[in-house]
């Protein structure tokens, strides 16, 4: 083995498979997004060299922008209620009795398993302003007066569209964290509590510093879903009416097939992939380790 | 052990051998059979159970038409964006697997017909006599005067469907002015009943129904915006609007019509949950077939009441233009590709005509002897009828607009509209309207 890993062209050679895909799937896809950024195309016609227009163009139109925010928006409300809610919940959670902790760790993450198509049929039919089951709720319980259409109305459409994420999505963090929770060696909250710690002061100096690197994985992927909000976007609403509920990805979706501007739509992937490196920057800012635990 | 190795070796390649040479006589066979027949790859667009039940009737009658042609046949599911989204990336592949297509039309066709992946069909259809079992408006070519695509689909029109159980029932006549049919609405929103179903969400819907009420004013109104003489602010549009406004204020939609696909609509017009629908014509022999005589349908009502003696008498929509069976100018095979065209067109057509008692074809049914069992419904006797008559006839807006842009511009504006929006007012939606029939 150790002659083996001491050859370059071993280890050349093994990684090759994995190179071959990333260079085919990952690197080539990318360097032809940055160069179709800078061409006019619709795919089909040669495409023509326009320098800086597509980017000229996408931050002029004002729907760009307001996509923009409702992603930024989308990613904001994501790290809340996903990444730090879901450990919130997973510190809740872990103080209950284990048969609790069961059935209440697979309520949540059965939305998981479901498709996120079925997951958005299913939310249609709750929002729906003519037969949905919330308007049907609140008008039972005698709350008539807040019925909505609530993916028509400006003000409740994103919301609306960003409940539905967060509620497939918040299953995974939470796993993620009970996870981390659970791997931390039981004796160390053993001698907290034998030095008289309490609870919160358990949580403060002993989990939450331990679950540091989980806590980082749980926003990046809490940032990064909310970011990149495409497909209940496109069952629910198809970024409608209008423009209501449009994301940046429903943006660039828009662009590359409805209005067949590939290299418009590449602009905006770009955009969004220097956006997504910024996000990650600041977390790893944010989650910058000053000391080993 | 190394005697045994030896065997087995070489009994292995006794048996890659003749496995080899099997199958090199099977793709002699193959190859022989080549010189007979040509395999052509068609695409078509899986929209519905009727397009399903068109196509085992064209696949099986195929043979008879072409013999010399094998067709294989992809059925594509999904709207037409994604379809045509299919079309395109094969296409920009090279074409591999792709002789004919079914071609959506309109602006979706505008980058295919740029790129030159389309082949003329003129010659052959010159030659074939095709022109003689066609009326003269299925001739649609392109800009550049080549005729690219064999039209099939319904000769279609913008109409409003009504149940006729649900008017009687509330003492309604069929509404020829805008004020009439403000005063039906007005009846039927105090009911349970939603006056006009519309299927909003994807735009062309509501779309068709404000160039409805433009026509009135001026029938020549879309073809002008097409050419840049004229705008949708202009005052056949900005009226039409207007009316619109007036309706959604009255609540003449459902709550939820922003967000109410066509697959919602029709439904809710065929089960009698709504009076009416904005549709096209070519729901109109579907609904005569399961409405029975609870259907009818009526044109859009006049703006001005002076008018009323045009009511009926422009109507926007007619035969598509490049919309139709398409083949790819890289076929190996063009001859076989442009025959199969006009053959999947003609029988498909013979079809409905025959089997579903559908009259809105291109092709001179009586003169090609093709007879349909069942009697016309009444009303598809009667707009087959009506048809003769229209005066002016242009594409409809979602379709005659010059880019994919524009028309995606047109339809995602009207979607918006339909939300009835203090923030959306009838001047935003005229100027988003007028942004989009410039976009490139």
């Amino acid at each position: 083995m150790k002659n083996v890993l001491g050859n370059k062209k071993y280890i050349f050679l093994l990684c090759a498979p994995a190179l071959i895909l990333l260079t085919a799937f990952v690197i080539y896809p990318l360097i032809n997004i940055v160069i179709m950024s800078f061409q006019k195309t619709n795919g089909l016609t040669p495409a023509e060299f326009i320098m800086f227009e597509n980017f000229k163009r996408i931050f002029q139109d004002p729907a760009f922008v307001r996509a923009n925010i409702a992603s930024l928006g989308l990613c904001i409300l994501a790290i809340i209620f996903n990444a730090l809610l879901a450990v919130a919940v997973s510190i809740l959670l872990c103080t209950l009795g284990s048969r609790i902790q069961k059935l209440l760790r697979t309520a949540f993450v059965i939305p998981l398993v479901l498709s996120i198509s079925v997951i958005s049929q299913l939310w249609l039919t709750i929002y729906h302003a003519d037969w949905g089951l919330l308007n049907h709720f609140l008008k039972s319980i005698g709350l008539g007066f807040l019925q909505n259409e609530w993916l028509i109305n400006e003000k409740t459409a994103m919301i609306c569209i960003a409940v539905v994420g967060m509620w497939w999505m918040f299953g995974m963090d939470l796993l993620m964290s009970y996870s981390g929770i659970k791997a931390i060696p039981e004796s160390y909250f053993e001698a907290a509590q034998l030095d008289g710690a309490g609870f919160f002061s358990i949580v403060r100096y002993i989990t939450l510093p331990l679950l540091k690197n989980v806590m980082k994985t749980c926003v990046t992927i809490s940032a990064i879903g909310g970011l990149f909000t495409f497909p209940q976007v496109f069952i629910m609403t198809g970024g409608g009416p209008g423009d209501m509920t449009q994301t940046v990805m429903m943006y660039m979706y828009r662009q590359a097939f409805s209005n067949q501007r590939y290299g418009l739509a590449s602009a905006v992937g770009l955009v969004v992939i220097i956006e997504t490196c910024v996000i990650l920057t600041i977390i790893g800012c944010i989650f910058k380790q000053d000391k080993e635990y | 052990m190394i005697k045994w190795k030896k065997v087995l070796a070489l009994l292995m390649v006794c048996i890659t051998t003749t496995s080899l040479a099997a199958c090199g006589e099977k793709e002699n066979v193959k190859s022989s059979n080549k010189t007979e027949k040509v395999t052509l790859n068609v695409l078509f667009n899986d929209t519905d159970e009727n397009v399903q039940k068109e196509m085992e009737y064209v696949m099986k009658h195929l043979p008879e038409v072409l013999p010399n042609v094998d067709v294989k046949l992809e059925m594509s599911p999904g709207d037409a964006q994604t379809y045509e989204t299919k079309v395109r990336t094969m296409i920009s592949g090279g074409g591999e697997g792709l002789d004919v297509w079914w071609e959506r039309g309109g602006s979706w066709a505008a980058p295919i017909l740029e790129s030159g992946s389309a082949l003329p069909l003129d010659e052959y259809l010159n030659n074939s006599g095709y022109w003689d079992k066609v009326i003269s408006s299925a001739k649609k070519p392109a800009d550049d005067g080549h005729t690219y695509a064999v039209p099939f689909e319904d000769i279609a029109y913008e109409i409003m469907l009504y149940n006729k159980k649900i008017f009687k029932e509330n003492n309604l006549e069929v509404p020829k002015t805008v004020s009439e049919l403000k005063k039906v609405v007005e009846t039927l929103a105090q009911t349970d009943i939603v006056p006009i179903s519309v299927g909003a969400k994807d735009g062309w819907c509501a779309a068709m129904m404000v160039e409805g009420f433009a026509y009135s004013i001026d029938p020549k109104i879309t073809e002008k915006i097409v050419k840049g003489e004229g705008k949708f602010s202009d005052e056949p549009y900005a009226k039409a609007t207007e009316v619109m406004k007036e309706l959604l204020d009255m609540g003449a939609f459902s709550k939820n019509v922003a967000l109410t696909g066509i697959d919602e609509a029709l439904p809710m017009f065929e089960t009698g949950k709504a009076a009416m629908m904005a549709n096209g014509s070519w729901a109109v022999a579907s609904c005569a077939e399961k409405m029975g005589e609870d259907f009818g349908y009526f044109y859009y009502p006049v703006i001005n009441d002076k008018d009323i003696d045009r009511y009926g008498v422009n109507v926007a929509g007619g035969v598509k233009q490049n919309s139709g069976m398409m083949a790819y100018s890289g076929t190996e095979h063009p001859k076989e590709a442009a025959a199969l065209c006009e053959a999947i067109a003609e029988l498909r057509c013979k079809y409905v005509y025959e089997q579903k008692g559908n009259p809105f074809t291109v092709y001179k049914a009586e003169e090609l002897g093709w007879k349909c069992d069942m009697e016309f419904a009444e009303p598809v006797a009667q707009l087959a009828k009506d048809m003769q008559k229209f005066e002016y006839v242009y594409g409809l807006v979602q379709d005659v607009m010059p880019t994919a842009a524009g028309s995606a511009g047109v339809m995602q504006s009207t979607s918006k509209f339909m939300t009835n929006t203090s923030d959306y007012t009838v001047e935003d939606y005229l100027t988003d309207m007028d942004k989009a029939s410039k976009e490139e």
